[in-house]
């Protein structure tokens, strides 16, 4: 961008001090964490941070990002810091990767303080949820209750997939909080949601029982970690794309034993 | 595949993305345009196997479109894409073919379930290279964006549209 002639040069370059950029490398290191944890692909987690880390006021921001854990430097002047910071548990939430985005676009464009930067970045961290839990279980009981529909199913199965998915959410919701492993999680949630599926077909005797077992445990597909994987893969992060891509292969398979679980108890008389 | 079928389809498709988009926490206001995304994925999956595709090929021109459209809304709600795509493809991932390789491999029939292994990664794969083709295609000669050598970043990346080459 050229400058217009006669206006004055803006202002004279700033270097941060070393405080400064230290802090700096913090603030964009928890922004990154912020990302990954909430679903984020590893480029569009690289590129929020450096706008962050730019507008803020850093010469060149040099980033090294994985699914499990981040290095960052900062520069400016003749003074630079790096730091390593690793991730927490890969979540989903849109809303936060929304926030986070919105922000850093915000201060590429304005710029920022440091402090006001780490108390927004806290709002982010601890704003509620879209919905409560009492709209998302339903939510989540009829999106694979609709599955069951698609996939041909009646209102017997729409009925049985929904109570399953509903109870499995809701279950999911505890056990989150109880800070249990994923993996574990995920078998919990998927053999609660097809046992109870599969029982209420036969308790319905609907037509079509592996229908609704099928629908009930959708809401355990790790789609996420699935469709970032190949983003990542596409533009070439194949470290990213390889861990994110296994991960979502150990979910798919703790689903499986959920699942196989139901149909050992029920004797298999489930199937097609 | 008759419109009243289709139109039936598209509208489980929309309460099935709908509420996955409730249990991924998107922005309460999106929730009905990644609904929409979803549905027109699967009709067009649809009527492509009505007129005998291949399911792999429907499936792809299906997330192709959901793609597409994800691209579009993400430009004009300034929203990463990620909330549209990974929404919008949910009703085409392949549950009964993933269910029928648990059966078999718990039947002990394991040539079946390798069988239906393979079906079920293909799809998943044809939902895959149908986003990636979207963003190919997207982004195709686009001379505005060319990539930052990955890993540094200098001043005058930062106020590059974030929309542009970004997933």
């Amino acid at each position: 961008m050229i400058p217009a002639p006669d206006t004055p040069p803006s202002q004279p370059v700033q270097h941060l001090s070393r405080e400064e950029l230290g802090e700096l490398v913090d603030v964009v290191i928890q922004v990154g964490q912020a990302m990954l944890e909430s679903g984020a692909a590893g480029f569009r987690t690289e590129q929020t941070m450096a706008q962050i880390g730019l507008g803020l006021g850093a010469d060149r921001v040099e980033l090294y990002v994985t699914p499990t854990g981040i290095i960052a430097t900062a520069i400016s002047g003749h003074e630079q810091r790096t730091r390593v910071g690793r991730t927490g548990a890969l979540g989903v939430n849109m809303a936060q990767t929304v926030a986070l985005n919105r922000l850093s676009r915000h201060i590429a464009l304005l710029g920022g303080t440091l402090p006001a930067v780490r108390r927004h970045i806290a709002a982010i961290h601890s704003a509620p949820r879209e919905q409560p839990a009492w709209v998302t279980i339903p939510a989540v009981g009829i999106a694979c209750a609709a599955f069951a529909q698609i996939l041909g199913g009646d209102w017997l199965e729409f009925a049985a997939a929904g109570v399953g998915a509903g109870l499995a959410q809701a279950l999911r919701l505890i056990l989150a909080r109880l800070r249990v492993n994923a993996f574990a999680l995920t078998v919990a949630c998927s053999f609660a949601a097809s046992l109870a599926a599969a029982a209420l077909c036969h308790a319905l005797d609907a037509p079509q029982p592996e229908l609704a077992v099928v629908a009930s445990v959708l809401l355990m597909v790790p789609g996420v970690p699935l469709v970032t994987s190949v983003i990542d893969l596409s533009s070439n992060d194949l470290v990213s794309g390889v861990t994110r891509g296994t991960l979502a292969f150990i979910l798919a398979l703790s689903i499986g034993i959920g699942v196989a679980m139901t149909l050992w108890l029920t004797g298999l008389d489930i199937v097609p | 595949m008759t419109t009243p079928a289709l139109l039936e389809q598209g509208f489980w498709a929309f309460l099935a993305t709908a509420g996955f988009a409730v249990l991924f926490n998107v922005p309460t206001r999106m929730l009905a345009v990644c609904g929409f995304t979803g549905a027109m994925g699967l009709m067009w999956r649809d009527v492509l196997l009505g007129a005998g595709a291949h399911p792999v090929a429907a499936t792809f021109v299906g997330s192709l479109i959901v793609g597409l459209l994800g691209y579009t809304q993400a430009r004009f709600f300034h929203m990463p894409r990620l909330i549209f795509t990974v929404t919008g493809i949910v009703p085409m991932i392949p549950g009964i073919a993933a269910f029928e390789t648990m059966v078999f491999f718990v039947r002990g029939d394991v040539s079946a379930g390798v069988e239906s292994a393979v079906v079920s990664l293909l799809l998943i794969g044809a939902i895959a290279f149908g986003l990636v083709t979207a963003r190919m295609v997207m982004t195709l000669g686009d001379a505005r964006s060319p990539a930052p050598p990955r890993g540094i970043w200098l001043r005058e990346h930062a106020h590059r549209d974030p929309d542009v080459g970004a997933s």
